[in-house]
């Protein structure tokens, strides 16, 4: 049987493409919220920060996560959890992340974070 | 074997305080919803309202994780007499209701929403060297969301006292003197509060007063108010259950849709 080997590098190619259901010029990815991804066999795992704790689209960036990686037909299994620590702060965004934000109206400044 | 389980409930139960804390804060801040005194702090104070219903979520989630249930039932489908919530967090607004004729008292809200956000933010600072590992990770996001809101209400605080303004100080002050006899509820640690102080869950009841008056006082000396702080628990202690009315009809109202279907997924 032909085994097709996943790597991580494809996982957060496609990683990219998931935006923040709110802000459709920026990705996961840019926004810094992703913190691990690890790929075993065909299951994915991908670890993830919450930008502040009672952030009601959690559960739309999960399944948008689990819909972009299962178009990879080596991918059987996608697990996303999102993670308690480290803290998510906005130094963690990309530079192309902070031009993602500006086109949508948005100034980040790294200073302004406690 | 004795010890792991009073370890077990003193853990929860500091769980449920915090949680059912927030829970009912974020709920009367929720009330205020396109009340507040102009536009732009009608989204500030939602937005503020929004982190603490995050915040009590994290604290019913951590309790799921223990086997306590369901975070939403937890936060729903509780009766009054099992809530750990400080009475002073729970009384309304004002008169009236949102939906019809809300007679609602700002300078109720500025007082209690910056008491209570000085107090939790000293006792967050405490649960950062808690001895029970996953809250005090949580203690740090919350922290760092805390200081926005602790910023927003001490400015409103300052501002409404500082203002000169004869009406605006006197509402604050009655405010104030409406707030004080209730507010030592919010740092009691209910009846586990000695196993809590010796696991080294969080501080005890003294100091995390005595922490708050010392944070408080300056700010009240900088609007010219007496710096005599006497707080009690007037109506009683809601870490041990007991509540007012006020608290039966918010329960009785937010949980009237989650009532209609309990196992529906939202």
């Amino acid at each position: 049987m032909a085994t097709v080997q996943l790597n991580t590098e494809e996982i957060y190619k496609l990683l990219e493409d998931v935006k923040d259901p709110e802000i459709d010029t920026v990705s996961i990815l840019d926004l810094g919220m992703v913190e691990d991804v690890t790929v075993s066999g065909q299951d994915v795992s991908v670890k993830m920060l919450p930008t502040f704790l009672g952030c009601p689209a959690l559960s739309i960036i999960q399944k948008n996560v689990e819909s972009a990686l299962r178009q990879l037909p080596a991918v059987k299994n996608v697990s996303v959890e999102f993670l308690r620590s480290p803290s998510w702060t906005s130094d963690r965004i990309t530079e192309k992340g902070k031009a993602g934000l500006k086109v949508f109206g948005i100034s980040s400044s790294s200073t302004n974070e406690k | 074997m004795k010890n792991k389980s009073l370890k077990n409930i003193a853990i929860k139960e500091l769980l449920l305080q915090l949680a059912d804390d927030d829970f009912i804060h974020s709920y009367r801040g929720a009330e205020w919803l396109g009340l507040a005194p102009h536009i732009e702090e009608d989204v500030a104070s939602a937005s503020i309202s929004q982190d603490t219903m995050g915040h009590a979520a994290i604290y019913y989630k951590l309790l799921e994780e223990l086997g306590e249930g369901d975070a939403d039932k937890l936060a729903h489908d509780r009766p009054a007499k099992e809530r750990r919530n400080a009475i002073i967090l729970e009384l309304v607004n004002g008169p009236g209701n949102y939906m019809k004729d809300p007679d609602y008292d700002w300078a109720f809200a500025v007082v209690r929403n910056y008491f209570y956000t000085q107090a939790k933010a000293i006792k967050v600072q405490s649960l950062h060297s808690c001895s029970y590992e996953p809250l005090a990770e949580v203690a740090q996001k919350v922290q760092m969301e805390l200081y926005y809101h602790l910023m927003h209400w001490k400015t409103w605080f300052v501002q409404l006292l500082g203002s000169g303004h004869l009406e605006a100080v006197s509402r604050m002050k009655a405010a104030i003197g409406k707030t004080m006899p209730d507010f030592a509820g919010i740092f009691s640690l209910g009846q586990y509060g000695e196993e809590m102080i010796e696991l080294g869950l969080i501080e005890s009841e003294a100091d995390l007063q005595k922490k708050w008056i010392e944070a408080i006082t300056p700010i009240f000396e900088s609007v010219g108010l007496a710096t005599t702080i006497e707080i009690g628990m007037a109506r009683g202690d809601g870490r041990n259950g007991q509540h007012t009315e006020d608290l039966e009809k918010a329960l009785k109202t937010l949980s009237e849709v989650y009532a209609t279907d309990k196992v529906a997924s939202w």
